[in-house]
């Protein structure tokens, strides 16, 4: 994972340049030269798991099947975003090689992403990307976020699952099967904008925080109404994985800070990875 | 080695001499036989060292890449069958289970475009993370054999003088695999003696040669690596259960296309003297039998093989003193040298 940022003008564009030359000097064993002073600020952004309009719990809570009857319940949720992109009167940060894994948490606790040496000021956009590129989904030998250890790197076939849900679907007769939904295949990148209600102000020298909502039962809603009695399992069929990733593209939403509203994040793209 | 991977490996040489005294030249492979293809299927990411070779090998060869740490890729790939096992689907995996597949030859796969029967990986480095952590294979966690090797300072040193690393990781182990593996090169058989004229092949694999070029085996089958690196039906079966997340349905698996369904990657056919059982899952002891199933064994199904398909009788006909020909020719792509090669076996 790279926490840092990377602002894009000419003068930030000059700053990045000679951090990277430091960064090539440093890895030669030499001396670094002083990294140039630009005051900057950290954004975190705090990723809570949702289900439906409930915490996301897995300690054996059941959730109602949104397409039939039963339940189901979680043990694990992970997804892959990428592509951060803040925007606003501050200017556009593009975090370089930008790929997080995020797992959800049984506890409860919200994942935190930070982005680190964010130039000061307003932003109210931020761009990101669920899954990985067509690029970085070519091969499996990455490091970072997309190291194979993760568990997130599929053993048959070339490529990443990019939405990973884990637990047991119970019917209302019967015996309770397990709930495998593992979302891979370029096609179902999906780049997404969201608006920051009210904006984020980042100081300089000091921290900010953007809280979203990622609301997981969503990908098993709309559009596509999923029955997991009759789909407990999502892993090779590119049409299974079309109907989450059609879904997943509309469960993630920024809150809203004092007196505003929250903000839904949008596809920018729907199955176009670059 | 392609113009791109040539080029990477003239960008990551700059790096490093820009660093002052480091590490080997990235080099080709092997030297590329006169009368093999030039372009590599090599990644700019990882050009071949000799010491990445090196490290590839004894990574190869060593137990520290199982879980229980009781077998090695070797178990399954013995250079002295060019790199195959002589059982139909193993059971020296982790779990001990029947594996579903016949496990492949490695030779020459630095020409290959895709591995695995259904062409499932996209090159060698991502291909490696299959067997290393399918709990059937080598059933290895990756941060347990990273941090193993971690605590090895002989290893530790292995991956910084190979790739610059201060710290392993999967991907440096996955890319010295490839690397190792992209040394196996093999063309030193009679049959390359005889089409570089150095030394022509006695009378009986002389007319197997020309029986194969004229019954058509060369059409997929394409010398010099004796695979064209796609995907057929050969009638072996009628139809293909989606059972086991259809892992017997061939490249079906991996593309979804109907047209997919039942074909599975022609292998090499190199050193096939020494590669048996035959077929993706190892159904065939002998080339008397994969021969006996082209003449009479071949069956219709929806995908078969255009040139298998012929009206009347399926298959190519092949009378016995033919097999006996066809048998002597493929003999002759036996190479002692690949399977000797004291560069193949373990440090």
């Amino acid at each position: 994972m790279n926490s840092s940022t990377t602002p894009r003008s000419p003068t930030r564009a000059r700053s990045r340049a000679l951090a990277r030359w430091a960064l090539l000097l440093a890895s030669c064993g030499g001396p670094a030269p002083a990294e140039p002073a630009e005051p900057s600020g950290t954004l975190t952004l705090h990723l809570h798991g949702r289900v439906g309009g409930e915490a996301l719990r897995m300690d054996g809570t059941r959730y109602p099947n949104p397409g039939g009857a039963g339940s189901f319940e979680l043990y694990d949720a992970r997804v892959h975003l990428s592509h951060l992109v803040l925007s606003g009167p501050a200017g556009e940060v593009v975090e370089p090689d930008s790929v997080h894994l995020v797992r959800f948490s049984a506890s409860g606790q919200p994942f935190a992403l930070s982005l680190e040496h964010v130039p000061p000021g307003r932003y109210d956009r931020i761009a990101v990307a669920i899954g990985v590129d067509a690029v970085a989904n070519a091969r499996i030998d990455h490091v970072g976020d997309l190291d194979p250890n993760g568990q997130m790197a599929w053993n048959w076939k070339t490529g990443y699952k990019f939405f990973v849900l884990e637990g047991e679907v119970h019917p209302e007769e019967g015996e309770s099967v397990p709930l495998v939904h593992h979302v891979g295949f370029s096609e179902s990148y999906r780049p997404l904008t969201c608006a920051v209600p009210g904006g984020v102000e980042v100081p300089r020298g000091g921290g900010a925080e953007v809280d979203l909502e990622v609301d997981l039962g969503q990908a098993l809603r709309e559009p596509h109404l999923i029955d997991l009695v009759g789909l407990p399992s999502v892993k090779l069929d590119p049409a299974d994985a079309a109907l989450i990733a059609d879904n997943y593209a509309d469960m993630i939403s920024v809150r809203g800070s004092a007196g505003e509203g929250g903000s839904r994040c949008t596809v920018v793209a729907a199955t176009s990875p670059p | 080695m392609s113009r791109g991977a040539r080029i990477g490996a003239l960008a990551g040489l700059a790096v490093l001499a820009a660093c002052g005294p480091s590490a080997d030249e990235p080099r080709e492979p092997s030297t590329i036989p006169a009368h093999f293809p030039g372009a590599l299927t090599v990644p700019a990411r990882n050009p071949s060292t000799a010491r990445g070779v090196a490290l590839g090998r004894r990574l190869f060869y060593d137990p520290i890449v199982s879980g229980d740490r009781q077998r090695s890729c070797a178990t399954c790939h013995d250079p002295a069958r060019a790199f195959t096992d002589g059982v139909a689907r193993s059971t020296a995996g982790a779990s001990g289970r029947r594996l579903p597949r016949n496990s492949p030859t490695l030779v020459n796969l630095a020409w290959g475009s895709s591995f695995f029967w259904d062409g499932g990986a996209a090159d060698l480095e991502s291909q490696a993370f299959g067997p290393l952590t399918h709990p059937d294979e080598l059933g290895v966690d990756l941060v347990e054999l990273t941090t193993r090797l971690e605590l090895d300072p002989s290893y530790r040193s292995a991956f910084r003088e190979a790739f610059g690393a201060e710290r392993i990781e999967s991907a440096f182990v996955a890319r010295a695999l490839a690397q190792f593996e992209r040394s196996l090169v093999s063309a030193s058989s009679p049959y390359d003696d005889h089409v570089t004229g150095r030394a022509a092949l006695d009378p009986l694999p002389a007319r197997g040669l020309g029986l194969f070029t004229a019954k058509g085996c060369v059409e997929c089958h394409v010398p010099p690596l004796f695979t064209d690196g796609q995907f057929h039906d050969i009638g072996l079966d009628a139809g293909f259960t989606d059972e086991d997340e259809g892992i017997h349905q061939g490249r079906y698996r991996v593309t979804h296309h109907a047209a997919d369904l039942g074909r599975f990657k022609t292998p090499t056919l190199r050193n096939v003297e020494v590669t048996g059982p035959y077929m993706h899952d190892g159904r065939f002891d002998t080339l008397e039998q994969v021969l006996a199933h082209y003449d009479h064994g071949v069956v219709a199904s929806a995908n078969l093989d255009p040139r298998l398909a012929g009206e009347g009788a399926r298959g190519i006909a092949v009378h016995d003193d033919e097999a006996r020909a066809l048998v002597a020719f493929l003999h002759a792509l036996t190479d002692p040298q690949v399977l000797d090669a004291p560069a193949h076996r373990p440090p």
